[in-house]
């Protein structure tokens, strides 16, 4: 097989945030110590390779970058301090712009000055919507002066929409790039789906691919955080679908059960994101020693939404009638709106595309290696 | 000068083989020398070595009549076991003030008859078999150590006496300090060699921490005639290893460990102990996991071609950790370059960390006479292209290992460059140009 060396898509990829990568000389180091690597999914060497000879078909088509779990390993033992780790996130980032067809993702991963723009640009137009849309005002509660429900519930609606159809297309392309490439996964019987479906559960709860060494047992160890996060994000997800579902036949009470899931959610959201950014923040382990703006964007926009959806918590409980809560809602609103509305083009597009992923990992034969590295 | 400082024409620092053959070559053309030797015998790293490449030469066979010359050549006065402790330039000339550390032997009356070793009930372990044997509180360093003088380890003597009785000459003078001496000389020659880089730097490769990890001058005790067992045994049980593995760049072109250069010898240095090795245990597979073989001096890149050609093997790649199993076989982690390029785990009975070199530990230099280090920590050769044995001072040289990592060749060529410029610097000096 010949192929034509295309030596723009290593500068590409660079852009993303793997600015180190020329240093890279093949001598898969990364690759060996990788406590994730093993049998043909092998990482980062080959990818690099496939990046410094602009395989860009072959990169969209493979799903290792999203078996790597950023664990450091690789590039603090790199010979040449070329950051494979990193290469492995912005391969992420990269992949995520290519699928998406706006174009809008690539733009903000790569330059911090287009993510701030892009973020502030959405946010008021998502405020001026808000702002004006009013079709009825019949929800009586104070707090919704400034930004009629029905305003939230009717944007909200049409942004679904949008995201269903924006992050739908991006995730089907991916799924049939794999399939295109292992042909042999269609085959499949619903006995391995099943096995593969219970190792992609037991793997999003726990991550116990993670490398042990990276702070198990510790308070802040990624899964633990990660764990957090996870259980904050599906508690909340539940409670406001549940609070929207029976919110006409009943009202609402703090005590009931939906509001006390989606307290216990957002404090787990909170402890987890806060936990994150401050391993961030302390550069804790060599995963997290270097962070690309979108890593703080996330992790930002996740802490920013659940102080704000504390603070009208108890603006709604104790019935604090100030203008600022108002606004306080407006804000929390547009940020969980932009969040929603961004899923596919941020970190958090990860949610999407990692669990398939790890999902056609399992379903192909890939195990985990249950051998732990010493 | 007046009083008693003793003077010479030029002071050698350092007695390996650098420092032997510009004391010689200097010597030789009726300069009056003074090599100082912080170790206790003079040889340095090459009289431990077992053989030296490309010629496969006995390193014992051909240092120690460099040894046997130095000491008995009558324009070089040597100190063993003395350490410079400063060097300034007064009135155009070097003053150095050197320590004499005490070997709790008086050195005129000791004969070396190793009465006192064979009396002595306490076992260290040996230094100089880089910890595979033993040695006594008391005793020759070792068997070809010029000088043959006994030297007493205080930190592990226990005054038991047995040695002062077992003495035929009543030499031993437990109450012995160390001494500081000024001398004076024309021009300096820095010859301090280096140090490798310690087995636990990379605490993936299991150095220092699995007992079948060997360094590679443990590797030359194993294969040296007089070593430590005698023969390539392995340390843990004492088998006959069967597979032996070396992990090339373990200390060097490594960023992570702050070494971004090559050692230049460690290619050569694997390649001759396989040879060796496939000598002494004709059966055994010997696997050298490599980058790049970089084989640059005469004779080296055929000297390579034969190691492959006899069979050793050489794997393009690079080991990121070695761990071991039950029975403490070291398994090497790596993804071969070629092939299908996956990553594998390979049980071998014994590996060798190629460690890199770095700079010799003597960071006082600096304080004496202004002598700049290079931003890699080796010595500053400003005027390298042309005159690589300058350092940053007038009237200071450098030779072998001190400014930067090279094999026995380089360091013995240096080493006469840099007596040739010590002579040119002492005749314009006796002309009142300096």
């Amino acid at each position: 097989m010949s192929i034509l060396v295309d030596a723009n898509l290593i500068r590409e990829i660079r852009s993303y945030g793997a600015f180190d990568i020329s240093a890279c000389f093949q001598c898969g180091n990364c690759s060996a110590v990788c406590p994730l690597s093993a049998g043909e999914a092998s990482f980062p060497r080959k990818m690099i390779r496939l990046g410094q000879l602009g395989m860009e078909d072959e990169l969209l088509s493979r799903q290792e970058m999203w078996l790597c779990y950023n664990c450091g390993e690789c590039t603090s033992t790199c010979p040449r301090q070329a950051g494979p780790g990193e290469y492995m996130a912005a391969l992420r980032r990269w992949a995520v712009g290519r699928f998406e067809s706006t174009g809008l993702s690539a733009w903000m991963f790569r330059s911090p000055v287009a993510a701030l723009a892009g973020t502030l640009g959405l946010a008021l137009v998502l405020a001026g919507l808000l702002l004006t849309a009013r079709p009825r005002h019949d929800f009586p509660d104070w707090i919704f002066k400034l930004v009629p429900y029905d305003a939230i519930h009717l944007v909200g609606m049409v942004l679904g929409g949008v995201l269903a159809l924006g992050l739908g297309a991006s995730v089907l392309r991916f799924v049939l790039r794999a399939l295109k490439a292992r042909p042999g996964l269609l085959k499949k019987g619903w006995k391995e789906h099943r096995a593969a479906a219970l190792a992609l559960h037991h793997e999003l709860w726990t991550m116990r691919r993670q490398r042990p060494e990276a702070g198990q047992g510790s308070w802040n160890s990624p899964w633990a955080v990660h764990l957090a996060v996870l259980f904050g994000f599906f508690g909340l997800l539940a409670a406001t679908t549940s609070d929207f579902l029976f919110i006409f036949l009943l009202g609402t009470k703090i005590y009931w059960p939906a509001r006390v899931l989606g307290t216990v959610s957002g404090l787990a959201l909170m402890a987890g994101v806060s936990a994150a950014i401050l391993r961030r923040w302390r550069g804790a382990d060599a995963g997290v020693r270097h962070s690309h703006l979108s890593d703080w964007w996330l992790l930002a926009f996740l802490w920013v939404l659940g102080f704000t959806g504390f603070w009208l918590e108890a603006a709604v409980t104790f019935r604090w009638t100030a203008p600022l809560h108002s606004w306080v809602l407006l804000l929390h609103t547009v940020m969980a709106m932009e969040l929603v509305l961004l899923a596919g083009s941020t970190k958090l597009a990860h949610a999407f595309y990692r669990p398939l992923s790890l999902y056609f990992h399992f379903l192909s034969g890939g195990e985990s290696p249950s051998r732990p590295c010493a | 000068m007046a009083n008693a400082t003793l003077s010479y024409d030029v002071l050698v620092v350092g007695a390996g083989i650098a420092g032997l053959q510009a004391s010689l070559d200097l010597a030789d053309q009726g300069r009056k020398v003074l090599l100082v030797e912080k170790q206790p015998s003079i040889g340095g790293r090459m009289i431990n070595l077992s053989k030296v490449f490309p010629t496969l030469d006995c390193a014992s066979c051909i240092t120690t009549p460099r040894m046997a010359s130095v000491a008995h050549h009558p324009n070089i006065d040597t100190r063993t076991f003395a350490e410079l402790k400063g060097l300034r330039r007064e009135d155009g000339r070097f003053r150095a003030t050197l320590r004499q550390k005490a070997r709790f032997v008086d050195g005129a009356r000791c004969i070396g008859c190793r009465s006192c070793e064979e009396a002595c009930p306490v076992l260290v372990p040996d230094e100089y078999e880089h910890g595979l044997g033993a040695r006594k509180a008391i005793r020759i360093p070792f068997t070809n150590a010029i000088p043959q003088l006994a030297l007493l380890d205080m930190d592990h003597c226990t005054l038991c006496g047995l040695c002062a009785r077992a003495c035929p000459t009543d030499c031993i003078d437990f109450l012995q300090k160390d001494a500081d001496t000024e001398v004076e000389a024309g021009a300096v020659i820095l010859a301090t060699g280096h140090e490798l880089t310690r087995m636990d730097a990379k605490p993936h490769y299991g150095g220092a921490r699995l007992p079948n990890v060997l360094s590679p001058m443990q590797a030359e005790r194993l294969l040296a005639p007089h070593g430590a067992y005698g023969r390539v045994l392995r340390p843990s049980d004492g088998r006959i290893p069967d597979s032996i593995a070396y992990v090339q760049c373990a200390g060097s072109r490594d960023r992570s460990l702050g070494v971004p250069y090559c050692s230049r010898v460690c290619c050569m240095f694997a390649a001759k102990q396989a040879m060796l090795l496939s000598g002494s245990l004709p059966t055994a597979d010997i696997t050298i996991y490599y980058m790049d073989i970089r084989a640059f001096g005469k004779g080296y890149e055929q000297f390579v071609a034969n190691a492959r050609a006899m069979g050793i093997h050489f794997v393009k790649a690079k080991v990121a950790r070695v761990t071991e199993d039950a029975d403490h076989n070291p398994v090497v982690r790596l993804e071969r370059q070629e092939d299908r390029g996956l990553p594998e785990e390979v049980t071998h009975d014994l590996v060798v960390l190629s460690l890199g070199m770095l700079p010799g530990a003597d960071p006082v230099l600096e304080d004496f006479a202004g002598v700049r280090a290079a931003p890699d920590g080796f010595l500053e050769s400003p005027q390298a292209p042309l005159a690589p044995a300058r350092t940053s001072q007038p009237g200071v040289f450098a030779a072998g290992t001190a400014t930067g990592p090279k094999d026995i060749v380089d360091s013995i060529t240096e080493a006469g460059s840099a007596a040739m410029e010590a002579v040119g610097f002492l005749r314009r000096l006796g002309e009142g140009r300096p």
